[in-house]
């Protein structure tokens, strides 16, 4: 079968069809056109049109007029838009015109740039004018980096090389500042969080270097859709920007299937798993040598859905090795390795986490099977854009699981289909971030008196790193007076810069198998945890806390772990309050204290608990940012019990804890909920809310001004999943909340939505 | 023990003379009139080098040693990169009469300007500058201060003599390190007393700066004056090493030297100090390196007398490879070509058997160098 058959199919097989909650065909659409500028320079529109270019998509046209005024813009549109062209084309222009220029390109990942040069290196070898264009990153030979500082008109690289190997040795790079026009920032949501906010004030660096050897770049950047696209890009270079968002690029037909697996339990809310209908959605396409992909969330779920389907595959007498799994934690070569099989077509399915979203080029897919909703829109429109090019039919599937996330998603189709509710959210202005910042930028160059780095108190910070010595004022500047190079301590994607080796014991000898950041390590890595990587599970040995390093050995169990934590919250500092009918809404500071307690043993497919264990790790201690629920509210004149209402909190916060994060684009695990049946100092019931990491990254403070849609979207959760009494897609199961959990829970939300707001 | 109590066991007596201060950086000048002594060595007057410029330099140069500033700079970290800061920087110099060390030192970070200008200032007055890894460090950051203050640096266009290559190729086998100060005790047999440790060099300053502590900034001012002297004594000792091959303090550094010559492609001194070392040396197992690495040498340019060599060594089973080849394609003697064939193959068997691997590479390449010459009789006997 063709893919335009096995949509028929799909249609009438009424056992899939029963299960798909939304099914939306996109219509081929045709592109509309400008006409390349009359002053772009000859050389390039003859390359271009050696391309097949003779004309442009009004997109791109609008956003080359742009950049060529001089003005920063933002580019977001799909995946196939010719978004490379918008920043490509100006910038070859204007080397066309002035040999000298010089220009970066950021990209998030390695493996992301190496790909996105070949479009501007085919560009440029057809206009012969000799442009000099180099990636510059960790795998760069010592022997060619000379080379590259001193001719490179565009360095290809990543944030984290401008962090580390660029800005500390900007003399080395003088050229390149010197002449510095453009700056492309592409995949710019990618910079959201903690990855976002230490980004930001890499940018800040690489303006303040830049603004030393006299230039003032423009800034492109391009992002995949989001709802505060021009908000994220001004807050990441503090300057305006102006916005393109609509695309002009014609597109294939595109069918987009939204599949929620059906409820088998109605008592418990159990669906069937969606691993299991993941699989057998691919089993079809594979069988029909559909060229597809399939994202899962998980490392663990990559290998078992590839073990699975290459069975499969044997049994269909294929050559197994068609199926290949590939995520992040695979080495480089490896990596590299099933890309090329990919984009040759020796592979037909591969099973992916999130590290393939990204705009890789692989060649064309057939099919997209998103397996659980991705943690962001964006995510998921990327992961479907992989799928499809201009002139065939292709399909994008979701395949939701029973968290309440996607349980809430796969009703809200309007969510996929441009009304992306995602505001990519950073904060330059966390203080470890800031700081650590501040050290890089003075060794780079010394701060003058009155210098202003991203915040007025700038000159505070100063004075405090002085008191620290590690920075000296001497008539009027604040020389860097460490002997370490700041930057090599600082990872720009992480809070800490803690992380935890993984050794396993049982390989002779001993091999280092992965890394894990600070405030994983407990959770994951404590004695008797089961680790998984490459599908292989690890028993933890023993975690050395001192030496940050997890000894680990090769076990087959049937059985993973999961642990649990126990958090004690002070208040700090009260930043903002907001007074309701219902109680009081406040953001401000708080302090977390939280230790491992213990975990539990979770039998594989069933996730039956089968036993537990005490962990024995030290206290974890953070400041951060969060808001703060205080409730007016009498749980005994509501007719609630004590532990009615502990079933209550407990189950609004859980689906809090879901809802949240697809307003603040982050994973779930980036804020934490913890509910106090009464805090100590108010005898209040409080709801706290808050960012995961040191300081915070802006997470609950964008939650005051969501509140309310995150509590209407909260009950609308619970109202619309289908359990009875509480379960794992909403409040948790009734074992968790109480027999009337999902009632008593909601109770409470329409207790606050009941008065005035 | 940690770097506070190291740092309190380093107060040290102001040993600097003809301190001037002035814009809030220091000039210590010293002058050491001649005869200087450091260690064995003994300077006497000035002196022009003939040899050294052949290996350090492009071109191959007399020098007279007074053109040449010697230099040496003491930095805020080991890293590199825009924040390094080289706060003191020593000159020395030969006149006449004596060696002058001339050191700049910042007593503010914010003086760096002017004392770059005065760097370019007595930088430019030389043809040469020398250094101890100055390539590799010092200039590197010099050049990244220059461009920070926005200042053109002399340094770029001053040929730079750079004595850690030919220290490490002269002398590292023999000292087993090529550390200036290994050096300084292993050739020129003199030990600093109460040097300061490289590593807290940084920290001594950063004291400095905070708490004025003067008395631990005169150890380190006094480590770099040292520095500077020992370039002076070692370029004279490299470059009489070079032309002298009979000086040569040591067999292995006079193999070293050849090998290293050899290398360069600097025959005529190469030879001059493997023909040194065959004839005078005391260790056999260096006199059999020198003959190989000789006749290989010779090889190229008079094989007759490259194979007397290999003939001395005939126990060598390079030599008789060698001369197998000799034979066979120079004095077309293909029967003598085979006796020693085979004789190699003999002896390559009993090693094997004894467990030398090595003896496998050449044996594998006489067997095939056998039945090469036992057609060649073949055809000449048919002929
Ligand atoms: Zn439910």
């Amino acid at each position: 079968m063709n893919i335009d058959q096995i949509i028929d199919s799909l249609k009438s097989n009424n056992a899939f069809m029963k299960n798909v909650t939304k099914w939306e065909t996109i219509p081929e659409k045709e592109g509309i056109y400008s006409s390349i500028s009359e002053d772009i320079a000859p050389n390039l529109k003859d390359a271009l049109a050696k391309n097949g270019i003779n004309e442009l998509y009004r997109h791109q046209a609008e956003a080359i007029s742009l950049v060529r005024e001089g003005k920063n813009t933002v580019i977001v549109t799909p995946t196939a838009s010719g978004k490379t062209l918008c920043y490509n084309i100006p910038v070859m222009d204007t080397f066309l015109k002035d040999n000298s220029m010089r220009a970066l390109y950021l990209f998030p990942t390695k493996a992301l740039s190496q790909d996105q040069l070949h479009g501007l290196l085919n560009l440029n070898e057809l206009t012969g004018a000799g442009m000099k264009v180099f990636t510059f990153d960790g795998d760069t030979p010592v022997s060619a980096r000379k080379a590259i500082r001193n001719v490179g008109n565009i360095v290809v690289t990543n944030p984290d090389m401008l962090h580390q190997g660029i800005l500390p040795n900007h003399t080395k790079w003088s050229r390149l500042f010197t002449d510095l026009k453009h700056v492309v920032i592409d995949e710019m949501h990618q910079y959201r969080g903690i990855f976002g906010s230490h980004v930001a004030n890499v940018i800040r660096r690489l303006k303040r270097i830049a603004r030393f050897y006299g230039s003032d770049p423009i800034f492109i950047l391009s992002s995949a859709t989001i709802k505060n696209p021009k908000e994220l890009a001004e807050n990441l270079i503090e300057e305006d920007v102006t916005l393109i968002s609509k695309s002009y690029a014609p597109a294939g037909e595109k069918h987009y299937i939204l599949y929620n697996p059906p409820v088998v339990n109605y008592e418990l809310g159990i669906r069937t798993s969606y691993i299991k209908e993941t699989m057998r959605i691919a089993e079809h396409f594979m069988r029909n040598d559909i060229k597809t992909i399939i994202f899962v969330r998980t490392r663990t779920a990559v290998e078992l859905l590839t073990t699975y389907l290459k069975e499969k595959a044997k049994r269909m007498h294929k050559n197994p090795e068609i199926v290949q799994g590939y995520r992040g934690g695979y080495l480089p070569l490896e990596r590299r390795k099933i890309e090329k099989d990919l984009k040759e077509g020796k592979i037909t399915t591969v099973i992916s986490t999130n590290a393939l979203e990204l705009g890789i080029d692989i060649g064309s897919l057939d099919v997209s099977i998103t397996a659980g909703y991705p943690g962001t829109i964006s995510s998921f429109l990327q992961q479907s854009g992989r799928a499809g090019r201009r002139n065939s039919t292709a399909i994008s599937i979701i395949v939701a699981s029973s968290a309440p996330i996607d349980q809430f998603m796969i009703n809200h189709p309007d969510y996929f289909f441009g009304n992306s509710p995602e505001s990519g959210i950073i904060n330059p202005n966390n203080l470890i971030i800031l700081i650590n910042h501040i050290k890089c930028a003075a060794f780079e160059l010394p701060f003058s008196d009155g210098e202003k780095f991203g915040v007025d108190t700038t000159e505070e910070i100063l004075k405090y790193l002085e008191d620290n010595g590690i920075l000296h004022h001497s008539e009027n500047k604040w020389y860097w007076t460490e002997a370490i190079y700041p930057a090599e301590e600082i990872s720009l994607r992480s809070a800490t810069t803690e992380n935890f080796v993984i050794v396993d014991i049982s390989s002779s000898p001993n091999k280092v198998i992965g890394e894990m950041d600070y405030f994983s390590a407990p959770m994951l890595l404590h004695k008797d945890a089961i680790y998984i990587h490459r599908g292989i599970q690890y028993h933890v040995d023993n975690l050395d806390w001192e030496k940050k390093k997890a000894y680990v050995k090769k076990v087959d169990v049937g059985y993973y772990t999961d642990a649990e934590m126990k958090t004690t919250i002070d208040i700090l500092y009260e930043d903002e309050e907001k007074i309701f009918g219902f109680g009081k809404l406040n953001y401000g500071d708080i302090s977390v204290r939280s230790t491992p307690t213990i975990f539990k043993k979770i039998k594989l497919f069933t996730h039956e608990n089968i036993g537990w264990g005490k962990i024995e790790l030290p206290e974890l201690e953070m400041d951060t940012s969060a808001v703060w629920i205080e409730l007016n509210y009498d749980h005994m004149e509501n007719g609630m019990s004590d532990d009615d209402f502990v079933g209550a909190m407990k189950g609004f916060a859980n689906v809090l804890k879901n809802i949240a994060p697809i307003h603040l684009m982050c994973d779930h695990r980036d804020i934490s909920v913890s509910t106090y049946v009464r805090y100590p100092k108010t005898d209040k019931p409080t709801i706290f809310i808050y960012d995961n990491y040191p300081n915070g990254i802006g997470l609950s403070r964008k939650l005051m001004e969501l509140f309310y849609d995150v509590l209407i979207e909260t009950g609308e959760l619970i109202t619309g999943c289908p359990c009875k009494n509480g379960c794992p897609s909403c409040v948790g199961p009734a074992l968790d909340v109480g027999e009337h959990g999902k009632e008593n829970a909601l109770n409470l939300i329409k207790f606050i939505l009941s008065h005035e707001h | 023990m940690n770097i506070e109590d190291q740092l309190k066991r380093l107060s040290k007596e102001n040993r600097g003379e003809n301190t001037r201060t002035g814009n809030n950086f220091r000039i210590y000048e010293k002058k050491y009139p001649f005869p200087l002594t450091m260690g064995k060595y003994t300077l006497h007057t000035t002196f022009t080098l003939e040899e050294i410029t052949k290996i350090t330099l492009p071109e191959s140069a007399i020098i007279d040693v007074k053109e040449i500033l010697f230099f040496d700079t003491e930095t805020t970290g080991l890293s590199g990169g825009a924040g390094t800061i080289p706060f003191l920087v020593g000159f020395g110099y030969f006149t006449d009469t004596d060696f002058t060390t001339k050191q700049f030192f910042l007593e503010s970070p914010s003086s760096e300007h002017t004392m770059l200008e005065e760097i370019n200032d007595i930088i430019s007055r030389y043809n040469y500058i020398a250094s101890y890894n100055g390539k590799g460090f010092d200039t590197h950051i010099l050049e990244t201060r220059f461009i920070l203050n926005r200042m053109q640096s002399e340094l770029t266009d001053t040929s730079h003599i750079d004595l850690l290559y030919p220290c490490r190729a002269f002398l590292r086998r023999y000292l087993g390190s090529a550390s200036l100060q290994d050096v300084e005790r292993g050739i020129l047999n003199y030990t600093r007393s109460d040097d300061i440790p490289g590593a807290l060099i940084p920290y001594v300053y950063f004291d400095f700066l905070k708490n004025g502590n003067e008395e631990k900034i005169n150890a380190v001012i006094e480590h770099n004056r040292f520095d500077i002297l020992s370039l002076a004594f070692i370029i004279k000792l490299l470059d009489d090493l070079m032309g002298n091959p009979a000086e040569s303090p040591h067999d292995l550094i006079s193999l070293s030297a050849a090998n290293y010559l050899k290398n360069k492609h600097i025959p005529q001194e190469a030879k001059a100090h493997f023909e040194n070392l065959i004839r005078s040396g005391n260790n056999d197992t260096l006199r059999k390196e020198a003959k190989k690495n000789l006749s290989m040498l010779l090889k190229r340019e008079d094989i007759n007398k490259a194979s007397v060599l290999w003939e001395e060594e005939k126990d060598e089973l390079y030599a008789v490879v060698e001369l197998a080849k000799y034979h066979e394609h120079r004095t077309k003697q293909i029967d003598m070509a085979l006796k020693i064939t085979n004789e190699g193959l003999n002896k390559c068997r009993l090693m094997m058997e004894l467990g030398n691997d090595n003896s496998r590479y050449f044996y594998d390449d006489l067997k095939k160098r056998k039945r090469r010459l036992l057609r060649k009789i073949k055809r000449q006997t048919k002929a």
